[in-house]
């Protein structure tokens, strides 16, 4: 019996996520007054129509165009988009001045550590790092603060 | 002319000009920040103009809005993430230069294409703004609604070998342009219960992920050391100038779409240069130059978007009409002056009006002196290890969401739409458009919505709206582009199969 391989593509994964959405849309839609639903509605039909478009475009075609493009990895990622969620909120609780200084001095030396290996984490790396960190912090911080007047959200600490 | 000879008298004192060199520089260093637009730094400075008086502060407000606007393709050349949403094009070619280690011909490129339009248009505005102002008149809700469907097919066609990628981004980019409050009747809809969406998807925050977030998860993903090599080219100063002089068709051209453009209310920066891209594209001879490091890109985009910046002034110096959101705070501070713009301004206060105009000239030449300065001091961003640059553009886009948006949900649409664009650049969906139709989407709404409500009172909704004279103009070249775009992936496809084919016969 011949089985059938069935590939999966990150960009047939976006697509049918993006039907998937203007079908959730278009019954979100229903509920608006006529003729103020006419565009959102054209819109939302424009979105699925060319979704189904591109997913026949990408069966037909050669499947070059959804090759996805490979980085550094998953956990890289993961690592990297965790911190940012992490910092986001760290800004709310603890402070713009000190979750900044804590996330980059960390970030960079993780960075340091993935791309030179335990070679690079050195006593002057570090302190490089650290020097960097607290330049970038506080130049942002006190141009935002103080020539834009932003005010940061307040929290337990600076 | 004496009127405008006095303007140039008034504005020659070395302290007014010390501030315009200080908000140029300013202006430079705001514009080339991701994030961080023109009309934040016009809107920041408006409490520092108001005590400056009438002449002074508009001076330091036009120097400001000028040179941000030029600002923002440093960060396009050099990141691949537009400063101010007009230099969105200025990335297409830019930063493809950059990665070729050519970024100083871009930037000098995009220094004088700045320069040739901010003056072009300057010019128009001084010599013709009355008859110009009146053209913008003509324009109703459904030229509008055409104008921004031109701007949106003209960036998703030139998404070469992905049209339909680049309509669909486009078209995801007006679904989150819907959210929150209908333009026309105030409904809510499609917020799914989110309170803060009622308000809607800011574009500022939505921006800023989509090209800077994105960008920096990009960069922190590469195994290089660099975001690309930065060689210094001598005498590359010299060579810009000689190119310049040699596609001064292309400057021309994009000058006066940018100046046409830019009159036209609600229009903007962002169609202005990405009309005058897919322009110079159409009309060049080797169209699939584009997009992989044409400097005439460069200097299509930037002379385009430096030019709608005097555009912008017609309508809102003739007629009291703002032609963008920039236009509209530099009005906001000729009200705070009690001065009421309109053709009010050139009989009442003509002594203001006129020294504006000539700031705007002035405001070039500085653009140029000092932007040539701090070419080199930009492009020097590249020899950031990415290791520093990557965290350093998050905290910046963070901050900056935070700044533009004035709460956390800000930061959270800032991640949102980064973290979707990192997604759309892995699987080659293009940005550029979604970015477009954020932007343009209400303007298409607005003017749908406006067109069908005057149009059940008109005899025909078909003539209202497709046959209006220049509606038809704004439909026959959205065909154009549609078209041009479909003729030249057809041609490449062929050029490509007959290379293909040329190399296998070499093999054998």
């Amino acid at each position: 019996m011949n089985a059938i391989r069935v590939h999966v593509r990150a960009v047939d994964v976006f697509l049918i996520a993006a039907i998937g959405l203007s079908v959730a849309l278009w019954i979100e839609a229903s509920a608006l007054k006529p003729p103020f639903d006419i565009y959102p509605k054209m819109v939302i039909l424009l979105v699925g129509l060319l979704s189904i478009i591109c997913l026949i475009q990408n069966m037909v075609g050669d499947g070059s165009a959804g090759k996805l493009e490979r980085g550094s990895g998953f956990w890289s990622f993961l690592i990297t988009v965790g911190g940012i969620f992490v910092y986001v909120i760290a800004i709310d609780v603890v402070g713009y001045f000190s979750s900044t200084l804590v996330y980059l001095c960390l970030f960079f030396l993780i960075k340091r550590w993935s791309i030179d290996g335990r070679a690079g984490i050195r006593p002057k790396g570090i302190a490089v790092d650290i020097a960097l960190a607290s330049i970038v912090t506080a130049v942002v911080g006190l141009v935002f603060k103080f020539g834009l007047k932003l005010v940061f959200p307040e929290a337990l600490f600076i | 002319m004496e009127h405008l000879l006095n303007g140039f008298v008034a504005i020659s004192d070395p302290v007014v000009l010390a501030i315009m060199a200080l908000a140029t520089v300013g202006g430079i260093i705001i514009g080339t920040l991701p994030g961080l637009s023109s009309v934040m730094a016009i809107s920041l400075m408006l409490p520092v103009a108001l005590s400056l008086g009438p002449t002074i502060g508009l001076c330091m407000l036009g120097a400001i809005y000028s040179s941000a606007l030029y600002g923002g393709a440093n960060s396009a050349i050099l990141l691949n993430t537009p400063g101010t949403p007009s230099s969105l094009p200025t990335a297409f070619d830019g930063f493809p230069l950059t990665k070729q280690g050519k970024s100083d011909r871009a930037l000098y490129g995009a220094l004088y294409a700045s320069v040739f339009g901010g003056l072009f248009g300057t010019v128009v505005l001084i010599v013709a703004f009355e008859p110009l102002a009146s053209i913008s008149l003509k324009f109703g809700p459904p030229e509008f609604f055409w104008l921004a469907v031109l701007g949106l097919v003209a960036v998703a066609a030139i998404s070469e070998g992905y049209m339909v990628r680049g309509l669909l981004s486009a078209a995801l980019g007006l679904i989150i342009s819907m959210v929150g409050q209908d333009p026309v009747t105030g409904d809510v809809r499609f917020t799914f219960g989110i309170y803060p969406l009622v308000a809607g998807i800011s574009v500022i925050p939505g921006l800023l992920g989509l090209f800077s977030l994105s960008q920096a998860l990009v960069i922190l993903e590469q195994k290089n050391s660099h975001v690309a090599p930065y060689t210094p080219e001598p005498g590359v100063l010299g060579r810009m100038a000689k190119a310049l002089a040699r596609s001064w068709n292309v400057l021309l051209r994009g000058s006066a779409i940018g100046t046409v453009v830019g009159i036209l209310p609600g229009a903007g920066g962002a169609i202005a240069s990405i009309i005058a891209y897919s322009e110079a594209r159409r009309i060049d001879k080797d169209p699939q130059r584009f997009g992989k490091g044409a400097v005439e890109g460069v200097l299509a985009s930037e002379s385009a978007n430096n030019s709608q910046v005097s555009g912008s002034l017609v309508p809102m110096m003739g007629l009291g009409i703002p032609g963008n959101v920039n236009a509209a705070v530099i009005m906001g501070a000729l009200l705070s002056f009690g001065i009421q713009p309109g053709l009010g301004l050139l009989t009442t206060s003509s002594d203001v009006a006129y020294a504006f105009m000539a700031s705007l000239v002035v405001a070039n030449i500085l653009m140029l002196i000092i932007g040539i300065f701090m070419v080199k001091a930009t492009a020097r961003v590249l020899l950031v290890p990415n290791r520093y640059l990557g965290p350093g553009v998050i905290v910046l886009c963070i901050v900056g969401a935070y700044a533009a948006a004035y709460d956390l949900f800000g930061v959270w649409v800032m991640m949102g739409t980064g973290l979707l664009g990192f997604i759309m650049l892995k699987i080659k969906i293009p940005i550029g458009p979604m970015a477009l139709g954020m932007v343009l989407g209400p303007i298409a709404e607005k003017g749908f919505g406006q067109s069908m409500q005057m149009a059940a009172a008109s005899d025909s909704v078909l003539q209202f709206f497709f046959l209006r004279p220049i509606s038809l103009v704004l439909i026959a070249l959205c065909f154009l582009a549609v078209v041009t775009a479909i003729y030249v992936e057809r041609k490449n496809r062929v050029l490509a199969a007959a290379l293909t084919g040329s190399a296998k016969e070499g093999d054998k």
